[in-house]
């Protein structure tokens, strides 16, 4: 009862009006991916994370260091399988522009904790023999992939690096390039050895953090309280939180972003709107005399209102299918862009059944103001409004 | 001809119809009283001057337009009563509209529009096909199936939209200034096709029209002066006090 | 013939559903920009204009912040001696070493949050005199006093005058709020350094602040600086050393308030274009009575990017309007070189007006060209019904 093919011959005899209305939804939806891509990239770093690991640092800050002397202390608690230390190196590579996080690590228990000897699988994936050389060698280091290429590094290669904190000039031999198993952890990081740079330091005796691996999850509170609670008169008070609530202390910092970024793609969802509702609502104008030509031939008001929503269905449609099509081809290279801020940028399958969703709603709402005033308008006043 | 129709049976009534329009505070008798009879396959004309009412009352016997009182009984059925839904429906089978201005759908070709009102029975594509061709071979467009309007002169969308009123075979035509858009030769055929509809096809039709020569080819004349009708004296008879 | 300016603003007038929905739309974009902009200005203001010129900051070589920097106290020993430090009012040389950490604190509304620890000199202000002291008193030589930054009131627990921050097992009582004028030190903890030294269990300074006596001192100082291989430092003026720590960030901001916006502003421009040729549709009539009326279709054309350049530039009134509520709100993000949290307002300058209402008027009249080269009846009329009259 609905004259549907009324549908493409308006879009066909329209063209560029047409591509417009389907252009500014697919830029509208093309954005809403982006942002929202950006947020859940920072989420993942949260929500990924293992819930056997838990992480021991300095109750002050994350600036302060732990004495690496807590590390047998550590070891010895009931429910550790494995511990290792990460320190932060900072450091400046040809140039302070040029960022990405260096950490000094103890290979061997870096390994089991999150190599091929952990017994739940490897976050960070390398070879056998690229384990083993980057254990054996003192100035060995390993790099994620992502800056690997960034910077044209190969297996072999020499690395300089200039200290800042911990100053000195420093050269590390890079002995594999791993990537993660595991969107929480990025592949843009450097990772040497600590005695490398407990040497260079003449003595540091100091780590950042201790990680800790469970032998089960649920132990977490329990060592957490006992590691902590072992220190807690001493001068290096502590705090032991799980792998994530870790995490969630960078991800808090970025807080206020994500919160503008969701911001920001509602306000571009609302300009998309109005776009598209001016665009129907223009139509519908120009289209009055037709509505009162097809009630004149007998079609029910209710058709003609369908009409009009499924045309805004169809338009918006189209224009979220573009943008989140558009999204998917281009997420390569705005990884590559965005890289620096961001640890993952992969589009999730809920954010693009999100976009599409959104898409028709921008649709069904847009095309429902013109398609109830069409439902409406009595036949006699639209057949007036000729010329 | 008037004669030949007479006989027939009464296809609408209208009785005591009255229309008002409020226009700045003061009330309009479009329709004042109204009665008329359309006998099938009568040829109609109904003339007057601007603003007297014609268009509004072709509308209300189409069912576009609801009158303030009276009634109008088309092919035995009271429209009055029927919902507004309903009334979409009963148009759809009953009525076939051709306007001044043609309306057809820009965005169609001919075909399309002439399909647009047999998508409302229930008439499957390969039976619709048929009637469309039909109608368009009527009016004499076959070979212009899939032309847009724009693609056509004024006298060939005329019949585009001729056609369309005819595809669903009707019970009536209601035209209104079929030809008054239209240069003389234009005019001169779409007449002559009204005509062949009405005689050959038994069409009724009710048009509207400011055109004398229009109106001569009809069976009937009724001049609409202040909201009623008065028949034409143009068979020498006297008018007729319809509605006084 | 002059453009008929008239006609083309009055049917903005005539229509305007449409013209209030395209505003609108241009507006959002508009008001985005604003947004991230003013982000971006406020962001700089908290540090760009902090400090002086003749004030020099002394890092370990290498160091690009305070937090990563590095002077032993033999180093800063002979820096507080070198000659071109000025003197102040009382006969004190005008330089002294701090420190400088970040600490973890509870934000007033959950979580934590890293904020920047300095340990200096009570009479710090005279060496930084943008510095106020708004409320209390500045800390006590040797004591566990602190003073904090007034825009870390309201946002980190107990940083309020009675209040208290707890840094590394001990209760700090706070009895000042300093007011830097929307600098670093409004989002900074100031203690006594060598108290704090202790706490922090650090046995050198972070760096050595100076005011010069000759103000164009620098050079001749990092020369020296060079000169002598034992000290391993450099000397940067306190306001570079500020802008340096705004740089990367702002940039970024920079860059994500245009990235955003010049997608948007396409979306805005397909979305004023087809307004206009939409408009356009139902015009043709009127179109050609202004040419027969004489009107060259040029002039017509102009007019048409007028309404257009209108169109868009009320999208900018809108967009600045509809952005100006966050003018002034505080924000706070985490300073990427220094990893502390850095308070900062958004602020909706004179420039991040300028730059969006310029940047309405080009989405404006780039949305007018299409139609404008158009204004012969654009094909979409062609399929229109007949504009003729009864």
């Amino acid at each position: 009862m609905t004259p549907w093919m009324l549908i493409p011959a308006h879009v066909r005899r329209s063209p560029l009006r047409s591509f417009l209305t389907v252009g500014s939804v697919a830029i509208a939806i093309f954005l809403f991916c982006l942002l929202r891509t950006v947020v859940t990239g920072i989420e993942a770093t949260v929500s990924k994370t293992s819930s056997t690991r838990v992480i021991t640092s300095s109750a002050v800050s994350l600036f302060v260091n732990l004495p690496v002397s807590m590390w047998d202390k550590i070891r010895a608690v009931d429910g550790v399988r494995a511990v290792t230390h990460w320190t932060w190196f900072g450091g400046v590579y040809v140039d302070p522009k040029e960022f990405f996080a260096r950490f000094s690590v103890d290979p061997p228990s870096f390994r089991e904790v999150y190599g091929d000897r952990h017994p739940g699988g490897a976050i960070y994936l390398l070879a056998e023999e690229e384990w083993t050389a980057f254990e054996r060698e003192r100035t060995a280091c390993i790099a994620g992939a992502d800056i690997a290429e960034k910077y044209g590094w190969k297996v072999g290669d020499r690395i300089p690096m200039q200290g800042t904190i911990y100053p000195g000039d420093y050269e590390f031999t890079l002995r594999g390039i791993y990537r993660t198993s595991n969107a929480s952890f990025d592949q843009q990081t450097l990772f040497f050895h600590w005695k490398y740079l407990d040497e260079m330091q003449g003595g540091i005796g100091s780590v950042s953090t201790f990680t800790s691996d469970l032998e089960s999850p649920e132990l977490a509170p329990l060592v957490a309280g006992s590691v902590d609670s072992q220190f807690s008169s001493s001068a290096n008070r502590c705090i032991t939180l799980t792998e994530q609530a870790f995490q969630a202390q960078f991800v808090a910092m970025w807080g206020n972003y994500t919160l503008f970024l969701s911001f920001i793609g509602g306000a571009v969802l609302v300009a998309a709107f109005m776009v598209t509702l001016n665009t129907l609502l223009l139509n519908a104008r120009e289209r009055v005399t037709e509505v009162g030509v097809l009630k004149t031939l007998g079609f029910p008001d209710a058709s003609i209102g369908l009409l009009n929503l499924a045309e805004g269905v169809a338009l918006c449609g189209l224009g979220g299918l573009c943008g989140v099509g558009f999204s998917l081809a281009v997420e390569p290279a705005l990884f590559s862009v965005l890289k620096a801020f961001v640890p993952t940028f992969s589009i999730l399958p809920e954010t693009s059944a999100a976009a599409l969703c959104i898409a028709t709603a921008l649709g069904l709402l847009s095309g429902a103001i013109p398609g109830v005033m069409a439902a409406r308008i009595p036949v006699v006043r639209a057949l007036r409004r000729v010329g | 001809m008037a004669a030949g129709s007479a006989g027939r049976r009464v296809i609408i009534e209208a009785a005591d119809v009255v229309k008002t329009y409020t226009r700045g505070g003061e009330t309009v008798y479009v329709l004042d009283g109204l009665d008329l009879e359309v006998r099938e396959g009568e040829w109609l004309a109904l003339m007057g001057p601007s603003g007297s009412g014609k268009t509004t009352l072709l509308n209300v016997l189409g069912g576009l337009d609801h009158p303030d009182s009276g009634n109008v009984i088309a092919d035995g059925e009271d429209i009055e009563a029927l919902s507004s839904r309903d009334l979409a429906a009963w148009r759809s089978r009953h009525v076939g509209f051709i306007f001044q201005l043609y309306n057809l759908i820009p965005v169609l070709t001919a075909y399309q529009n002439v399909e647009l009102p047999l998508l409302l029975t229930s008439l499957d594509r390969r039976e619709r096909d048929a009637q469309v061709r039909t109608a368009l071979g009527l009016v004499g467009l076959a070979e212009r199936l899939h032309h847009y309007p724009n693609q056509l002169s004024g006298g060939q969308e005329q019949r585009v939209a001729i056609a369309r009123a005819l595809a669903t075979d009707p019970t009536f035509l209601l035209a209104d200034e079929p030809t008054g858009d239209l240069d003389a030769r234009s005019a001169a055929s779409i007449l002559d096709l009204l005509a062949t509809l009405n005689r050959d096809l038994g069409k009724t039709i009710v048009m509207v029209t400011h055109d004398p020569r229009a109106a001569d080819r009809a069976d009937r004349l009724l001049h609409l002066e202040k909201g009623v009708l008065l028949e034409q004296e143009r068979r020498g008879r006297a008018p007729r006090p319809d509605g006084a | 013939m002059p453009v008929p300016l008239r006609y083309h603003l009055r049917s903005l007038v005539v229509r305007r559903v449409a013209t209030a929905l395209t505003v609108l739309a241009v507006g959002f974009s508009v008001s985005i920009l604003v947004l991230v902009l003013s982000l971006a200005r406020g962001f700089e203001i908290s540090l760009a204009d902090t400090g002086r010129t003749d004030n020099v900051i002394l890092l370990r070589k290498g160091a690009t912040s305070e937090g990563e920097s590095g002077v032993a106290r033999d180093t800063a020993r002979i820096l507080l001696a070198r000659p071109e430090i000025a003197v102040g009012g009382d006969g004190r040389p005008l330089a002294t070493g701090e420190m400088y950490a970040g600490i973890s604190l509870p934000r007033d509304t959950g979580g934590s949050t890293n904020v920047a620890m300095r340990g200096t000199v009570p009479w710090a202000l005279e060496l930084r005199d943008g510095v106020r002291v708004v409320e209390g008193r500045m800390f006590r030589s040797g004591s566990e006093e602190v003073v904090v930054g007034r825009r870390l009131v309201g946002r980190v627990k107990g940083c309020r005058i009675g209040g208290a921050v707890e840094c590394a097992g001990r209760l700090m009582p706070v009895v000042g709020i300093v007011d830097a004028g929307g600098g670093a030190p409004d989002s900074e903890i100031w203690g006594d350094v060598e108290v704090l030294l202790q706490v922090f269990q650090r046995g050198g300074f972070s760096s050595v602040i100076l005011r010069l006596q000759d103000p164009g001192g620098l050079p001749a100082l990092q020369a020296a600086l060079e000169a002598d291989p034992r000290l391993q430092t450099k000397g940067i003026a306190e306001r570079d050393y500020f802008r340096q720590q705004a740089g990367p960030q702002s940039r970024f901001f920079r860059i994500m308030a245009y990235f955003l916006a010049s997608i948007m502003a396409v979306g805005a421009v397909f979305g004023s274009t087809n307004t206009l040729l939409a408009s356009l549709a139902g015009r043709t009539r009127e179109i050609g009575t202004l040419l027969a009326m004489g009107y060259l279709p040029r002039h017509v054309m102009l007019g048409f990017l007028a309404e257009a350049l209108a169109l868009g530039l009320m999208g900018g009134v809108v967009g600045v309007a509809m952005a100006w509520p966050v003018n002034g709100v505080a924000t706070g993000t985490v300073n990427w070189l220094s990893w502390t949290e850095q308070a900062f307002s958004f602020a909706i300058t004179g420039d991040v007006i300028f730059q969006a209402v310029f940047f309405a008027g080009v989405v404006g009249v780039v949305g007018g060209l299409v139609p404008a080269v158009d204004n012969s009846p654009p094909s979409e009329t062609a399929g229109s019904y007949p504009q003729k009259t009864e």
